[in-house]
């Protein structure tokens, strides 16, 4: 690897450090992985769905290891509530004196796993998404900070939706991305089974070394909203957006926060692969992530059997 | 043409916009040279494609023998006289030129400002990106973020970079070398035809010709002064036979200059037998058919003595 020329240029060669890094641990799932990795650069949350044993913790932990970020995991229950994420206060005795204090919840990391999110009540999911949105909690009057950089991944499993709680279309256009994980390669699955279950690992995860700290991380997500985009890129980008509200097999389109997120997933996405200016392939790679949770299909999509990635796929083409 | 050369350094221009950033400035620069490339591509195509329409409007011009409507020869205006004669020193003798040069250039003016516009409707650095598909995303991304006045990290970054690729890149892709070479050649075809047919004077018979002005002989006067086959003029060449035959002259000198009455001898003895040698002698030109008969010796003398005799009784 050659010396690097400017500091833009090492944090770029520090990504690339850190898919190799995280590819210690999590074989395949390259592009679940790239959207991850963009979706902290452009300081946002992703919403992952996949089916049980996949492997979503353990990358979400990888990637928190490899950055230098504190990680927590909110595992969601009907029974949880918004206290149990954000924090309380609680009555602290010290020397025959009782004090209320702030007890931080799980949401007080860098790196926050709320799993199964669609289990969680309504009252607690808005808890957790207004925290997402706002970056702070508030709590018997006070209003706390979470730290920075602050990312949250939400899972939800497509199956067994029995006693659940979707979540409603306006909270999900808070997630940047929802990326979706599917089932390994035959061959990726037969690595995965090797390196957990062969007799140098002792069944624990391989080391992994921190690449990157968090003021780097900041660092890069400044340089990101820096990127520089053609006009005629952007507008295609928005033509895009646009096109889902006006597409015959659309009920309801994104909004014009889709618009932002995937003009910045797309500068994200140049800045990893090196580049110094956004290219329509950044647009068309991130699309499909940045559409798909945001628009529901009508009837007729689905009776032809068309999945909302379909659909994006062939609005991609026309616009 | 040349590669694009990026500004550097000392001929970056550094008196117009000091302000600026110097890559900014620079991209600047290399946009405006990248636009000057394409008229350059844009005038050569037309320069070339307008003299071969006006070589070929005018040899069929020429081959039809004239432009329908139009005199074969068309007055030159004097204002051209006279400012060719006053900065070039030029001068006409005939102050006409041919009316199918006239309407070849015509022509020939006239595509050349059609294809000039045509070809520069596209923005030219649309086309020297095009033309260079690797520089296309990037090029583009930077003269919007130039036109925005972007100075960021990540702008500075994509300047250095565009500048670094422009370096390498060149605006040759912009001229299809094919095409001018095609074009240079039928220019050569059709300019070795025009000389051909203005040294051998074919013309399509009956279209061309018109009987302007009759020759006392009933024949036609051709007003085209240019280049004429030189047989027309002197004839057909013939090989002249060397003279072998020797003859043999008496010069009678008795009567020069000696004032002795002798002139009058003279006088009196051409009077009486006109002429004497010992064989007649014909005028012929040298090398050439004798187009015309000399008038009969005798006949002269006839006239001769008669005007003489007409002067004596005066």
């Amino acid at each position: 690897m050659s010396e690097p020329t400017t500091d833009i240029d090492r944090l770029q060669q520090r990504l690339s450090h850190v898919r190799e890094e995280v590819g210690k641990r999590i074989v395949g799932q390259t592009e679940v992985l790239e959207g991850l990795l963009v979706c902290i650069l452009a300081d946002g949350n992703a919403l992952l769905e996949s089916n049980p044993g996949l492997g979503k913790t353990t990358m979400v932990r990888t990637v928190a290891d490899v950055t230098d970020l504190d990680f927590s995991r909110v595992q969601n229950t009907p029974d949880l509530m918004p206290s149990d994420i954000t924090g309380t206060e609680i009555i602290r005795e010290s020397g025959g004196n009782r004090e209320f204090v702030f007890e931080k919840g799980p949401i007080f990391a860098n790196v926050v796993l709320a799993d199964e999110i669609n289990r969680a009540t309504p009252k607690t999911q808005a808890a957790l998404l207004e925290a997402m949105q706002e970056k702070q909690v508030t709590a018997a009057g006070e209003t706390y900070e979470l730290p920075r950089p602050f990312f949250v991944l939400a899972t939800q499993n497509p199956i067994d939706q029995e006693g659940t709680y979707p979540l409603p279309e306006a909270q999900t256009d808070r997630f940047l991305l929802k990326l979706v994980l599917d089932y390994p390669s035959y061959e990726e699955e037969r690595d995965i089974v090797n390196l957990y279950t062969g007799s140098g690992s002792g069944g624990a995860a391989p080391a992994v070394e921190k690449v990157l700290t968090r003021e780097e991380i900041k660092q890069i997500q400044s340089l990101v909203r820096e990127v520089p985009i053609a006009d005629d890129v952007r507008d295609r980008a928005i033509r895009l957006v646009r096109a889902t509200r006006e597409a015959e097999m659309v009920e309801f389109g994104a909004s014009p926060r889709a618009s932002m997120g995937l003009v910045l997933t797309a500068k994200a996405r140049a800045f990893m692969r090196g580049r110094n200016h956004v290219s329509w392939e950044d647009v068309e790679a991130m699309a499909p992530s940045v559409l798909r949770h945001r628009i529901l299909l009508d009837f007729r999509a689905e009776r032809e059997g068309l999945s909302t990635d379909d659909v994006i796929a062939e609005l991609v083409d026309e616009v | 043409m040349s590669e694009t050369a990026t500004p550097t350094g000392s001929d970056a221009g550094d008196g117009d916009e000091p302000d600026r950033p110097t890559e900014e400035r620079k991209i600047r620069q290399a946009l405006t040279q990248i636009r000057r490339e394409g008229w350059k591509v844009a005038i050569i195509y037309a320069v070339i494609d307008a003299a071969l329409a006006t070589l070929v409007v005018n040899l069929t011009a020429t081959f039809l023998g004239g432009v329908p409507r139009l005199p074969a020869r068309l007055p030159i205006p004097q204002v051209i006289l006279r400012t060719l004669r006053e900065t070039a020193g030029v001068t006409r003798a005939e102050p006409t030129v041919s009316s199918a040069a006239v309407v070849g250039v015509a022509v020939g003016l006239l595509v050349l400002a059609v294809e000039v516009a045509w070809r520069v409707r596209r923005p030219l650095v649309e086309q020297f990106e095009a033309a260079n598909p690797t520089l296309q995303e990037s090029l583009r991304t930077a003269r919007d973020a130039v036109r925005q006045d972007q100075h960021s990290r990540m702008a500075r970054r994509l300047y250095e970079s565009v500048l670094a690729d422009l370096k390498r890149a060149s605006s040759v892709g912009l001229l299809d070398m094919r095409r001018v070479v095609v074009t240079v050649l039928l220019i050569t075809v059709v300019s070795v035809a025009t000389i051909q047919l203005a040294v051998v004077d074919i013309s399509l018979a009956g279209l061309g010709d018109r009987p302007d002005a009759n020759t006392p002989g009933g024949g036609t006067q051709s007003e085209y002064t240019g280049l004429q086959d030189g047989s027309s003029i002197l004839g057909e060449p013939e090989d002249v036979p060397e003279g072998s035959e020797e003859l043999d002259a008496t010069i009678d000198t008795s009567g020069s200059g000696s004032g002795d009455g002798s002139d009058a001898e003279s006088a009196a003895a051409y009077e009486d037998s006109g002429f004497s040698g010992p064989e007649t002698v014909e005028s012929q030109r040298a090398g050439f058919t004798e187009r015309e008969q000399l008038e009969d010796a005798e006949l002269i003398r006839e006239y001769n003595l008669r005007i003489r005799q007409e002067t004596n009784d005066e």
